[in-house]
């Protein structure tokens, strides 16, 4: 058959790659989604409680609105399709339960929204059709297939990475305003952070020149972090600014549980099978710290050179046998015996 | 499985238009906060909002009454679309009219207007895709003083 241009893109997308670093991000969001659910379930009264008024968005009216208890207990419903996920059993159903319960946190009233929330119901939506759990699954099975690294297609990863690659990079177009670039936003923010978080109260009081420093790094951060990423010799150094950005956001900026949602998501910018590798590696070494060192390899038996008499040893006047200087030398260590031509004397 | 490549192309493509609607929109949408839902647009810029309203155009302005309302709710009032929900829920089922006042400062900008006064939220819409009329497009200038003022609070 002959190989046309959209054959040979086609098959770059189709391409088998490792599931691992997938899989690794499967657990990890299942995490968060877990994290999430407990962190709303706890200010849960700032968010629901059986109010009068429900704003709705634009051909959503109809959708129901429903009180505290039962916002209580779809917040525990999301915490365990977290878990499930995690775990790696149904995640399909259990990613098509989750989008449909975040989906209902967000359009049961216009007022409770998150970016990062829309993000989740994204990822969830994506989970519902692409394998995610085809490594690291708990499973009590003794089936070893079960067991066994399977691969996945190459638009499986690029799929959860392109979320987000765009999320970063329209954060990035969005900051292209004069008041995030004079600082301001940023300054007002922390000032917003600093009755709990000292780093952004010394920030904000003795160094507002870190704001507009700041700001302008965001910027160039968040629009170049997606070709960072995708480029094998920057990747390295993107992902440690990137790690360093989310950590200082989350000790400076009031956004909740966000950086963490970002720094889990860093597993998927590695080689896909870099869990595999590391998998290699921790069994390498767990196998030889296990070992019995007490017992060493044996040896082959080394072959007898027959001495010369003359150059390997001579007979004194009282009939001993002496070992030459150059035997000693041959032979390599001392015998501690004293002997009469010993080199290592010393 | 060549069907799911070209599927994952649509929803990218519907996902990265759809996100981009706001830049599409009359004004600054961080200010009238149209077309940032479900896109990526900034959710740190904070708007402080001094919200009054009348039911009749002669009648003195008055506060709003948001005693049924979540934390939250009042928190996000600063966003017209919400605001007209609102108006539309509370007050317009008894007085049928209703005007509204919001004068918001957004971070750095000076104090201004986000909605017109003399538009009857009872009867006025909300187009998605499109500028609404009753919003104002634009916050006041930059206060260049903005960050001596957030020291000394």
């Amino acid at each position: 058959m002959k190989k046309t241009k959209r054959n040979t893109y086609v098959d770059w997308w189709k391409k088998p790659i490792s599931s691992g670093s997938l899989s690794v991000f499967r657990i990890l969001f299942g995490i968060f989604i877990w994290m999430d659910a407990i962190a709303f379930y706890v200010e849960v009264r700032h968010y629901f409680r059986s109010q009068i008024v429900y704003f709705k968005y634009p051909g959503f009216a109809w959708w129901p609105s429903f009180d505290l208890q039962t916002n209580r207990l779809i917040l525990v419903s999301l915490g365990l399709m977290g878990i499930w996920i995690a775990l790696g059993w149904w995640v399909r159903t259990s990613a098509f339960l989750a989008m449909i319960l975040l989906f209902h946190l967000l359009f049961q009233d216009a007022s409770f929204y998150l970016n990062h929330l829309a993000l989740n119901l994204l990822i969830c939506f994506l989970f519902i059709f692409i394998p995610t759990n085809r490594s690291y699954k708990l499973t009590f099975q003794k089936d070893s297939k079960r067991r066994i690294h399977q691969p996945i297609h190459r638009y499986h990863l690029h799929s959860i990475q392109g979320i987000f690659f765009i999320s970063y990079f329209y954060s990035g177009i969005e900051k292209i305003r004069p008041d995030w670039l004079n600082g301001d936003i940023v300054a007002m923010n922390m000032a917003g952070r600093s009755e709990e978080s000292q780093l952004a109260s010394w920030i904000i009081r003795s160094h507002p020149a870190i704001c507009v420093g700041g700001a302008w790094a965001v910027l160039t951060l968040e629009l170049l972090a997606p070709f960072g990423i995708l480029w094998s010799k920057s990747r390295i150094p993107t992902l440690m600014l990137l790690f360093l950005f989310h950590g200082f956001n989350d000790l400076t900026l009031n956004i909740g549980l966000f950086s963490y949602l970002m720094i889990f998501a860093m597993v998927l910018y590695f080689e896909p099978d870099w869990p595999e590798k590391l998998e290699i590696k921790f069994l390498k070494w767990y196998l030889r710290s296990r070992m019995d060192h007490s017992i060493k390899p044996k040896t082959p038996p080394q072959k007898q050179i027959p001495l010369k008499e003359g150059l390997d040893f001579y007979l004194d006047e009282q009939g001993n046998l002496v070992f030459t200087e150059s035997y000693h030398l041959k032979r390599g260590h001392c015998c501690k015996n004293s002997c009469r031509h010993c080199p290592f004397n010393s | 499985m060549e069907k799911n490549v070209w599927l994952l192309h649509g929803f990218f493509l519907v996902l990265t238009v759809f996100s981009f609607r706001h830049v599409l929109i009359l004004g600054d949408h961080l200010w009238t906060g149209e077309g940032t839902r479900l896109s990526w647009s900034m959710r740190l810029n904070g708007k402080y909002c001094h919200i009054e309203v009348k039911v009749k155009p002669e009648d003195p302005w008055l506060l709003p009454d948001v005693r049924g309302l979540t934390p939250i709710q009042r928190d996000n009032l600063s966003d017209p679309y919400l605001f007209l929900q609102y108006a539309k829920k509370v007050y317009c089922p008894q007085s049928h009219s209703l005007y509204g006042s919001m004068d918001c400062r957004a971070v750095s900008h000076i104090r201004s207007p986000l909605i017109r006064t003399d538009v009857d939220l009872c009867t006025a819409t909300y187009k998605i895709l499109s500028h609404n009329e009753w919003i104002l497009p634009l916050p006041g200038p930059i206060d260049p003083h903005y960050l001596d003022w957030l020291k000394v609070k």
